[in-house]
């Protein structure tokens, strides 16, 4: 039976001076930088050392894609056999090859509605499992309410390429308050890609409550820097809550 | 020597990666004249079927590949890679696999199944190979695929269960193929390619 998944985000953003490190890894409030948390690399080291299920690497500064980021890619990815996803600086179909050249698995589009020639181009040339899109809203863009929102997201005709679909409510982001997971009903029954959620993480309980929901996997982010459990404590832990989630290799 | 074939969409990288991290000896290669005298070949595959097998006809790999495989050389093929086995795909009817295994690859169908079949699952074993040497007869490893290779008692060697009940390892003489990938499902994934390194 399929394992629901845990996947640890780091999100990394470019340092102001020039090399050796040239990014580093940060927690974020609201999409916004909150704290530095070190070198994205040592993180990529510990999390392939916990055996996590997937880890997701993202850049934070839009449209600013140089060769540093695919080569962050390919550095990570000498020291990974696990899954790697990775985004947020993605704009054009040349962005998407080089990365997958440098050994991601899977991409990760936000900002859909805006971007559908490069998520053709992404499923057409790499096969939908390799394309994750990301809706991330804020409470204001469900005023209308959940379904109008949905419908409206819909009816830009993306949800087909998509393997994946992201789930974040910006606003929740880094203050772990709980995930918002209004959107997954009305998207489970649109789309049969899996759903990922995200954004608002600060206990087991929390994380239990989403695979309850029907989500197919959790990100973590700042849960993870601020919990004394270790992800093999957190998943055996879940596991005891009744979720199919794998606790031995 | 391994020999992994580099096409644009496959993650090649990463099968490089594993093997280099294990001190096996092994390059990518794009091109038929580096594979006459291959004695392991690995087929990596992201991607689109009929896109795989398109890269091969245009990179004049696609009767090199069935040549070698036919003089004995071992074969891994991995994910879609190990669909390209197959005789062809309900994804791209237009287009022909290596024909090494006589069977078609279907889409996962069903009304409340999520697809891609995306995440760790688990493979039950069925028979024994070299190449799943030390493993347990129910292991997990990743998935990651909208398509499936469909059981058959002859070269199924495992079998994992989404729906329906489709190969997830086959095998058959020199060919083996996996349906997960090895290269991304740990400490299983590393027996996978390291009995493949040392199957004599």
């Amino acid at each position: 039976m399929l394992f629901k998944r845990l996947i640890p985000k780091i999100v990394v953003e470019k340092t102001d001076s020039l090399a050796p490190i040239i990014f580093k890894s940060i927690l974020t409030r609201a999409f916004e930088p909150f704290r530095v948390v070190g070198d994205p690399i040592s993180q990529v080291k510990i999390q392939q050392s916990n055996l996590v299920d997937e880890i997701l690497l993202v850049h934070r500064n839009r449209g600013l894609f140089d060769i540093t980021f695919p080569n962050l890619v390919l550095r990570s990815c000498e020291y990974l056999n696990t899954p790697l996803t990775v985004g947020g600086a993605v704009t054009e179909p040349s962005h998407a090859r080089i990365l997958f050249e440098s050994g991601a698995d899977k991409i990760v589009i936000g900002r859909a509605r805006s971007n559908l020639e490069l998520l053709e181009s992404i499923a057409s040339n790499y096969g939908a499992q390799a394309l994750v899109i990301s809706i991330d809203y804020s409470d204001d863009d469900l005023k209308f309410g959940v379904d109008k929102f949905c419908e409206s997201e819909i009816s830009f005709g993306y949800m087909g390429l998509a393997g994946e679909i992201a789930l974040n409510n910006k606003g929740r982001d880094g203050y772990g308050e709980g995930v918002d997971f209004r959107l997954l009903k009305t998207l489970q029954s649109t789309t049969k890609a899996p759903i990922v959620v995200g954004c608002g993480v600060s206990s087991v309980e929390h994380i239990a409550n989403c695979f309850r929901a029907g989500c197919d996997a959790v990100t973590l982010s700042t849960f993870l820097s601020q919990t004394d459990q270790s992800i093999k404590q957190i998943r055996s832990h879940i596991s005891t809550l009744g979720v199919n989630i794998r606790t031995r290799n | 020597m391994i020999d992994i074939i580099g096409s644009p969409s496959s993650n090649a990288r990463a099968v490089y990666f594993a093997f280099l991290d294990m001190g096996v000896d092994c390059k990518i290669v794009q091109d038929a004249t580096e594979i006459h005298n291959s004695k392991k070949i690995v087929l990596p595959g992201v991607g689109a079927f009929g896109a795989l097998s398109k890269f091969l006809h245009d990179s004049k790999l696609y009767e090199p590949l069935q040549l070698r495989i036919a003089e004995g050389a071992k074969m891994l093929g991995i994910c879609l890679g190990m669909q390209l086995l197959a005789e062809g795909s309900e994804e791209s009817s237009e287009y022909k696999g290596l024909g090494i295994f006589m069977n078609h690859c279907k889409k996962f169908e069903g009304a409340d199944l999520r697809v891609p079949h995306t995440g760790w699952d688990q493979v039950s074993i069925n028979s024994q190979h070299e190449v799943l040497r030390g493993l347990s007869s129910d292991f997990s490893a990743f998935f990651s695929h909208s398509y499936y290779f469909p059981v058959d008692i002859n070269c199924s060697f495992g079998t994992t269960e989404y729906g329906v009940e489709f190969s997830s390892v086959l095998a058959k003489d020199n060919v083996v193929g996996v349906q997960f990938h090895p290269e991304r499902s740990q400490s299983n994934g590393r027996k996978i390619l390291s009995n493949f390194a040392d199957w004599e």
